[in-house]
């Protein structure tokens, strides 16, 4: 069975928009299926009629939402989605069929976005540039591996979501989490998919883009800085990735960027480091490069 | 504001990232850090440098347009006032027996400034 785990803070149009492309390809998928929508913080105005909606009193970001939904799902699959994303009808068919029962954490499919350089943010490999891992776009035709599933849209096992934890809460409320989540699969051997041959369509950080600039460049510093603090385990790539740090807090001169350095410190001082072991960051790297 | 470098460094320093081949990699991705962001700030500078430029330009356009503009107006203002000058020592040489027609001369001249104020 596929749940279907749609966070939202309220939105209540886009949810309107969209969910009906998603019951569309769910009906065609030929599996049984429920939808949860999660009510971050309780604000939508009109209930969404035919799914079930999870309260969440309090709104703490995208993260925390699905892992509530996550937990509250009854099927063996989850496709987890943001409110913004229109599916193509036989998206979750081809989603379903390219995901094999072991061995791969997720599948993504083609991310069709004003937000995507080359035309689809589904495909994602990883690239060390100055000290830091920074993400590009690989889109393709074929189907193959990326370094994580995009939030906005990927089908995985419901289990091995929870096996990893889930989502960190410390991303939270947005930004990296799904970078994260892709990277503790892979340094478990498990791998993320790109499979274009599923197609959705994303309207673009629909909720994030309402956040005003400085508050969005001080959470993807914050985020990008704390993905490194949390994951890296190569003592080298850790070396690097502090003079790179350094470095941007000696010569960046735009505040949020030096207020997220500031914020990444103190949470990853609560967070720590994540324990060693598994696959190492090159060979996880390497086997996300697109040359 | 707060500095993160003094952190930064003490945890680098924890870590030993600022020793043997660790210290090797720190400095290199410094230096290639450092000249990224300095870079992205040149690139920040240059395009408000452009954006200035062309504010410059649209700003000093339109006070030319506005330059000629006036000095059009000046010149219809003195052209105007000189024929109203010649008209004046016309009406005003006229023989007080044709009062009529110096009224309604008058009464012209200041109709042409009326419908020139407007």
């Amino acid at each position: 069975m596929i749940s279907a785990l749609v966070p939202t803070l309220g939105g209540d149009s886009r949810l309107e928009r969209n969910l009906p492309s998603v019951v569309r390809s769910l009906a065609r998928s030929g599996e049984r299926w429920e939808m949860l929508v999660i009510d971050d913080g309780q604000q939508l105005r009109r209930e969404p009629q035919g799914v079930r909606v999870l309260r969440l009193a309090q709104s703490r970001g995208y993260g925390p939402a699905v892992n509530a939904g996550a937990a509250a799902a009854s099927g063996d699959q989850l496709l987890v989605l943001n409110d913004d994303v229109r599916l193509e009808e036989s998206a979750v068919r081809v989603l379903r069929e390219a995901l094999p029962p072991e061995g791969v954490f997720a599948v993504a499919p083609r991310i069709v976005s004003p937000l995507a350089r080359e035309g689809d943010e589904g495909g994602k490999s990883a690239t060390l540039r100055a000290g830091l891992i920074e993400i590009e776009e690989a889109p393709s035709s074929d189907t193959h591996p990326t370094f994580y599933p995009v939030g906005c849209c990927y089908l995985c096992h419901r289990q091995s979501f929870l096996d990893l934890g889930g989502y960190d809460d410390v991303y939270a409320p947005f930004f990296w989490e799904d970078v994260d989540l892709g990277y503790r699969a892979w340094r478990r051997g498990l791998a993320s998919l790109h499979v274009p041959a599923a197609v959705c369509h994303h309207e673009g950080s629909a909720t994030i883009g309402e956040r005003p600039m400085d508050e969005r460049m001080r959470a993807w510093h914050r985020n990008w800085a704390l993905f490194h603090l949390r994951n890296l385990q190569d003592p080298r790539l850790r070396a690097a990735s502090l003079g790179a740090w350094a470095a941007c807090a000696l010569f960046e001169n735009r505040r949020p960027v030096l207020d997220g350095l500031s914020e990444a410190l103190d949470r990853y001082r609560a967070a720590g480091r994540r324990p060693a072991g598994g696959r190492s960051d090159e060979e996880i790297l390497a086997g996300v490069r697109r040359d | 504001m707060r500095d993160p470098l003094p952190e930064i460094l003490d945890l680098a320093s924890r870590e030993g990232a600022l020793e043997g081949e660790a210290l090797a990699s720190f400095l290199e991705a410094l230096r290639a850090r450092a000249r990224l962001v300095l870079a992205e700030r040149c690139e920040r500078l240059e395009d408000r440098l452009r954006s200035l430029e062309a504010e410059s330009d649209r700003l000093s356009d339109a006070l030319r347009r506005a330059s000629e503009a006036h000095d059009a107006l000046l010149a219809h203002h003195r052209q105007l006032v000189e024929g109203v000058a010649a008209q004046l020592v016309s009406i005003a040489s006229l023989s007080p027996l044709r009062a009529r027609q110096a009224r309604r001369r008058l009464l012209a001249l200041a109709e042409l400034l009326r419908n020139d104020s407007r």
